[in-house]
């Protein structure tokens, strides 16, 4: 009987038992890594981890640039039954030691350059954190890779969710959700016609963060070549992509869109593009059938969604042809066989019947047990996501929006992104977001930000006409409000609804002066 | 820079806010049984037109607004006032 990998390591030792050690497992940039170098760099992580004094249940931090080593390095720590904290490198240095601190790591890993100061800091405070230099470890021996011992349910990724009520909050990924999230990551690959090719490259953008790093180890060690910038240029990864011959790109939709504002010149047309994966965030039918008339090429497309708290991706929608491209990419489906289940559950916490709305809840291998520190959100396994959804089918739904930005507009609530779905289909509107602006009258009113296609004929009034066509009259904007750009949060480059709401605000508070 | 009120531009707008042709909207046009606005709605429409020609309705007069005609009528009031 096959079953899915438990363990970051079964993952590893599957991919060990695959690969010849002349394949290629990713490109830096544009330069192949083969998994013999792959291999090489883990077992000498490992032995210099060991000998440093790293075992089960310790938790090391880290803070690597894009390259080999970010990594292998979360391979190795897995490989001696400890727990990462990986912390992002243009973060502060004080900010650093202060992650690690109140995660109680017992290691930390930076380049040497780092490391000086953090240990100077360490020193000051009389932190028993033991900082390790990067390049002293790339020094260690080559040695034998151990067993592994990591156990399903042992914690071993620590992060932070962006809180489903809006409060930030620590989060432990046991091995178990981090083996679901690579077999996951793996799955949400898999949607085009090319899955047996064993020459495929997908172009990864965002390689560190949480979702980036499952992303990209679950797919490298199921044999997609994964190519990784060292720089977080949308220029720079569009000429790469085109360089390696790309066949593939997964990115957030915000980073999507940075790629199309690039003009395309003959070093980066990406002619090989065959796919596009996103996530993360709404993925517009528009926005695709843009990457469409910019990719000639491009044939599939796929969204994954997932949450900090379901380790990341676990329900996918997937398109093969053009015609697919008009979505509905929020209909998402639960990954097949990781055993994840959904519930849509309404205001009395019953499901709800097939085609109603309620909030989705889910279990299983994927979910976390609860945040460190409080069970709130959690119910007997069940995880209260937040979001809203219509139940499609026991195994399907299709996403509404977070709750949090649902739009209360007298009395009725609204949802964001089906009022942004009719927005796009205006002819002339390049990029949308709604959001709910408070108002004494209203509760909260509806405001459609709008960027226009440059030189296309986009108005109130060509919005108007399209929305009013699609949706019901309560939930017809308010207001259209053009504006150069959607303001963006750090990080991935979500829509900074927060932003956007402060804008209404102020814009409101001068038309009512 | 506030547009000129007319009986042409308000028109104009408010046809642009509901996103009908101008020539549809008559001063019978009933603008909830046969626009499909709400109550809100209006409001929202009000707002626009504030914006677009700087004349104000009061909420009161507002909530008496039905048709076309009674929007025109309480924009010309108040632009007369403003003059």
């Amino acid at each position: 009987m096959s079953q899915n990998p438990q363990t970051l390591d079964q993952h590893y030792d599957a991919a060990l038992r695959r690969f010849r050690s002349d394949h290629t497992i990713l490109m830096d940039e544009g330069n192949p890594i083969s998994f013999q170098e792959f291999q090489l760099s883990v077992r000498r992580m490992t032995q210099a981890l060991r000998e440093a004094g790293v075992g089960p249940g310790h938790l090391v931090g880290y803070s690597l640039q894009n390259g080999l080593t970010a990594f292998t390095l979360p391979v190795a720590i897995s490989r001696l039954g400890a727990a990462c904290l990986p912390i992002y490198p243009l973060t502060p240095i004080e900010v650093r030691f202060a992650a690690f601190q109140s995660g109680r790591a017992q290691f930390a890993i930076l380049p040497q350059e780092s490391a000086e100061p953090l240990g100077q800091l360490c020193a000051a405070q009389a932190s028993p954190l033991t900082v390790l230099a990067l390049e002293d470890l790339l020094q260690a021996d080559d040695a034998p890779l151990p067993q592994a011992i990591s156990r399903p349910e042992q914690p071993f990724l620590l992060t932070t969710s962006s809180g489903t009520t809006g409060q930030p909050k620590p989060v432990f990924l046991s091995q178990l959700n981090v083996a679901s999230a690579m077999s996951a990551a793996f799955d949400l690959s898999q949607y085009g016609p090319w899955v047996e090719e064993t020459d495929y490259r997908a172009m990864v953008a965002f390689p560190q963060s949480t979702s980036g790093i499952l992303m990209l180890l679950g797919t490298a060690f199921a044999g997609v070549c994964q190519v990784f910038t060292r720089s977080l240029s949308p220029v720079r990864f569009l000429q790469i992509a085109h360089a390696v011959e790309a066949d593939a790109i997964s990115a957030p939709p915000a980073w999507l869109e940075a790629l199309l504002g690039i003009p395309a010149s003959e070093t980066n047309r990406v002619p090989t593009l065959r796919g596009v994966a996103s996530g993360m965030d709404f993925v517009a039918p528009s926005l695709l059938q843009r990457l469409g008339d910019r990719f000639p090429n491009l044939e599939a497309v796929a969204n994954g969604y997932g949450l900090v708290e379901t380790a990341t991706v676990f329900m996918v929608w997937k398109g093969y042809g053009r015609e697919s491209f008009a979505g509905p990419t929020s209909r998402l489906s639960l990954t097949p066989g990781l055993g994840n289940e959904l519930q849509v559950r309404g205001e009395d916490g019953a499901p709800v019947a097939v085609g109603e709305e309620g909030v989705l809840w889910v279990k299983g291998p994927s979910v976390i047990k609860s945040y460190l520190g409080t069970s709130e959100g959690f119910n007997e396994g069940w995880f209260h996501t937040g979001d809203v959804a219509r139940s499609v089918d026991e195994s399907t739904i299709e996403l509404r929006g977070r709750r949090k930005y649902l739009i209360k507009r007298g009395g009725k609530s609204v949802s964001p992104l089906v009022v942004r779905e009719a927005v796009d289909q205006s002819p002339g509107v390049r990029q949308s977001a709604v959001v709910g602006i408070p108002h004494a009258l209203y509760g909260e009113m509806i405001w459609a930000f709008v960027v226009a296609e440059p030189g296309m004929a986009c108005t109130t009034g060509s919005v108007m006409k399209t929305v009013r066509e699609i949706l019901p009259t309560h939930m017809v904007p308010d207001r259209i409000e053009f504006i150069e750009s959607i303001p963006l949060g750090r990080g991935v480059g979500k829509v900074d609804s927060e932003a956007l709401i402060a804008l209404g605000t102020s814009l409101l508070q001068s038309m009512e002066a | 820079m506030k547009e000129l009120f007319s009986e042409d531009s308000c028109r104009q707008q408010v046809a642009a806010f509901l996103g009908i042709e101008p020539q549809s909207l008559l001063a019978s046009t009933h603008l909830f049984h046969e626009l499909s606005m709400d109550s809100l709605g209006i409001f929202s429409l009000g707002m626009h037109l504030i914006k677009t020609f700087g004349i104000k309705i009061p909420l009161s007069e507002v909530s008496n607004i039905a048709t076309y005609g009674d929007l025109y009528e309480a924009m010309e009031r108040h632009r007369k006032e403003l003059a």
